[in-house]
C-alpha cells in the first residue's frame, strides 16, 4: 500500500497534492492500493475532492492543534497514520511544508527520504 | 547564548564537475572545496547573535580531513572554536548520516540554539537540519529569514511560498535553517585569520554502525538537446501560442 500525504491549508487543498497522487499511481503501476491521507482542521472540502482521484481510500485526520500547520503537530499525526496503515512507501509533493517536516518524519520513523 | 552552526564544506561553484570511474559521485580529488554557501549566512547570523546577546559560536562539520579548511575560516571570520567529526567515509555522506555523525558530539555541549544553512549546494537534500533536531529532541524551523532572541524564546520569520511570510515564536533550545542572503556576509580579517591559528578544533570520532541510507546509483549532467519550432497563423496567433508555449511547456514566464 502506498500513502500519499496530501497538503491543505484553510480548507483549500494545494494542487501540487494531485502530482504525489499521479506519482504514487506511477510507483504502484495499477497494482498496489493508494490511501490518501490528509490532516488540519475541517478538512472535508479537499478531501471530499481527493475522494475524486482514483485512490482505494481518502483518511482525515482533524484535530485543533493541527488547524494551523506546525512541524511537531504534523508529524505527530502523520506518525500516528503511519503506524496504523503500515504503508511500503510514504510520497508527499514537494513543497515548503513537506521540507519542514518530512525530515523529521522520515527520522522518526527511522526510514530513508529522498 | 550557546550557539553552534553546522557548515558543509562543498565543490566550489567555478569548478566544472567531473565524474567518477562509476558514475556515481564526482570525482572528489579533482575538486576544490569551499564553505556551503547557506551555512556561511547562518555562520554570520551566529556571530551576530553572539555580538548582541553574548556567548559563544561553535563550528561543527562532519568530513575528512579537508573539512578543516572551512573549519578555519569560519574561525577566521570570528566563530570561537570548532568540531570535526572526522571520517574519510563521511565526505559524499547524505543528510541522515552527517545528522547522526554529529549528533553525540553535539549533545554533549548543550546549545542553546543551533543554525544551519537551508540546504547543501553539492546534493541539495535540505533534510539535515530537521533530522538532527530529531536526533537531538529539539523544535526546529526551516527557511529562516530574521531571527529574534528574546529570553528563552525566540520570534523568526520563515519564507512560504509566492512571496508569503510567517512568523513564528518558540522556545529555545532549538534549530532553525537559514536562507541565503538574509545578512550581509562578513570576511576574514587579517587579524581574524592569524587569531584562528591559534583556535581550538576539537576532533571526535563519529558513533560506530553508521550506515548510509541513500546511495547514488547513477549521475549524469542534464541532456539538453536543441529545437526549432515554427509558430504559424496570424501575427497575433502565433505570439498567443508563444506565451502560452513560454508559460506551460518552457515554464519561463
Amino acid at each position: 500500500m502506498i500513502l500519499v500525504i496530501a497538503e491543505q491549508k484553510d480548507g483549500k487543498l494545494n494542487r501540487a497534492s494531485w502530482e504525489a497522487i499521479a506519482a504514487a499511481q506511477q510507483l504502484g503501476g495499477g497494482s498496489t492500493p493508494i490511501t490518501v491521507a490528509v490532516m488540519g482542521q475541517g478538512v472535508s472540502g479537499p478531501a471530499g475532492e481527493l475522494a475524486q482521484a482514483a485512490v482505494a481510500k481518502v483518511l482525515t485526520v482533524e484535530h485543533a492543534a493541527l488547524a494551523a500547520y506546525t512541524p511537531d503537530g504534523f508529524v505527530q499525526a502523520a506518525a500516528a497514520v503511519v503506524g496504523q496503515v503500515s504503508p511500503a512507501h510514504v510520497i508527499f509533493a514537494h513543497t515548503y511544508q513537506t521540507r519542514d517536516f518530512a525530515p523529521t518524519l522520515a527520522a522518526r520513523l527511522d526510514r530513508a527520504l529522498s | 547564548m550557546k550557539i553552534a552552526i553546522c557548515i558543509k564544506q562543498v565543490p566550489t561553484r567555478e569548478w566544472q564537475p567531473r565524474l567518477n570511474d562509476g558514475r556515481t559521485w564526482i570525482r572528489e580529488q579533482d575538486a576544490s572545496y569551499e564553505m556551503n554557501e547557506p551555512d556561511a549566512y547562518a555562520l554570520e547570523e551566529g556571530l551576530r547573535l553572539r555580538e548582541k546577546h553574548g556567548g559563544e559560536v561553535v563550528v561543527c562539520s562532519a568530513g575528512p580531513a579537508r573539512v578543516q579548511q572551512v573549519l578555519r575560516e569560519a574561525l577566521a571570520r570570528g566563530a570561537d572554536r570548532a568540531i570535526h567529526v572526522e571520517d574519510d567515509a563521511l565526505g559524499a555522506a547524505d543528510a541522515f548520516t552527517a545528522a547522526a555523525a554529529l549528533m553525540p558530539a553535539m549533545q554533549e555541549e548543550a546549545f542553546d540554539l543551533i543554525l544551519t544553512g537551508l540546504q547543501s549546494d553539492d546534493q541539495g537534500h535540505a533534510q539535515f537540519g530537521p533530522v538532527l533536531a530529531e536526533k537531538l529532541g529539539m523544535p526546529h524551523s526551516t527557511i529562516i529569514m530574521e531571527v529574534q532572541v528574546e529570553g528563552a524564546s525566540m520570534k523568526v520569520k520563515r519564507e512560504l511560498e509566492g512571496g508569503w511570510f510567517q512568523y513564528v515564536t518558540m522556545p529555545t533550545p532549538a534549530l532553525l535553517t537559514i536562507q541565503s542572503g538574509i545578512n550581509q556576509l562578513r570576511y576574514a580579517t587579517l587579524k581574524g585569520i592569524m587569531a584562528a591559528k591559534k583556535k581550538e578544533i576539537k576532533k571526535a570520532a563519529p558513533p560506530s554502525g553508521l550506515a548510509s541510507r541513500l546511495s547514488i546509483t547513477a549521475l549524469y549532467a542534464p541532456q539538453t538537446s536543441k529545437q526549432t519550432v515554427m509558430i504559424g497563423g496570424s501575427p497575433a496567433e502565433a505570439a498567443a501560442e508563444l506565451v502560452r508555449r513560454l508559460r506551460e511547456e518552457a515554464r519561463v514566464l
